[in-house]
């Protein structure tokens, strides 16, 4: 797994038996935190990676790319209750995410940007000249 | 010619945590990638709805028809008060705050 979360399992089922007669939710699947955690796109000229970070702020993000190895590290802060506030349900889970993905081509490592926007990271990356797509002329 | 595929939507369930505060219920979803003006809440016979169109792989571009659906139904609380629903969309994530009716409040009783 290379996403790890923190969460609070001692709580959960407990939670769940009070919050299910308190407060029922009507749907109890297997929900998710994203369309997909992490997606990778073959944009011709360049790579298009899109990463769900959702409720977590664009200071606790951090790209890295190091040879040839896209790594996201980001944080989630656990909301902090007071005294007269208790958990229903959390789902959610909370702590450090790490995720690293190997690039299938060389980039431009100086042009890469990335957008943070409505919870997803969207990070693009331009090929290198050698890996871009060539149009070759029939004779 | 062309040939119109509609591609089926695809239900997504999201997480959600909920906190119960003395004067209301938290209820926080992550959706990423919804847009704002798309997602949608609504109550009904005191089942509170919510979702929101999101496109395949999360994209966020204009271009691309959103393939995939957000849903979560919740049933509320007979202490919920339904006419003062509070929503907010941030970084992703849904916060509805449900606030509890006057009369289901804590009351502070002071002693002669």
């Amino acid at each position: 797994m290379l996403l790890r979360y923190r969460t609070i399992p001692s709580l959960l089922s407990d939670i769940d038996t009070i919050f299910d007669t308190a407060f029922p939710v009507r749907r109890t699947p297997s929900y998710t935190n994203a369309p997909s955690a992490l997606s990778m796109k073959d944009a011709g000229d360049s790579l298009s990676v899109t990463l769900a970070l959702p409720g977590i702020a664009k200071e606790d993000v951090k790209v890295t790319l190091h040879d040839g190895l896209l790594t996201v590290v980001a944080e989630r802060r656990a909301p902090e209750l007071k005294e007269n506030e208790r958990w229903l349900r959390n789902e959610i889970g909370y702590g450090r995410t790490e995720r690293s993905v190997a690039l299938p081509y060389p980039v431009v490592t100086e042009n890469v940007t990335a957008a943070h926007e409505n919870g997803l990271l969207r990070i693009v990356l331009p090929k290198a000249e050698e890996a871009k797509p060539k149009q070759i002329a029939i004779r | 010619m062309t040939n119109e595929t509609r591609q089926t939507a695809h239900t997504l369930v999201p997480a959600v945590d909920i906190i119960e505060t003395p004067a209301a219920y938290v209820v926080r979803l992550d959706i990423p990638g919804a847009e704002r003006e798309r997602i949608s809440a609504k109550v009904e016979e005191n089942t509170l709805t919510v979702s929101a169109p999101v496109s395949a792989a999360g994209e966020v571009s204009k271009d691309i028809e959103p393939v995939r659906e957000y849903r979560r139904e919740f049933s509320l609380a007979n202490d919920v008060d339904v006419q003062s629903i509070d929503a907010r969309y941030e970084l992703g994530v849904l916060t509805i705050t449900l606030n509890k009716k006057t009369q289901y409040l804590p009351k502070e009783i002071s002693i002669n």
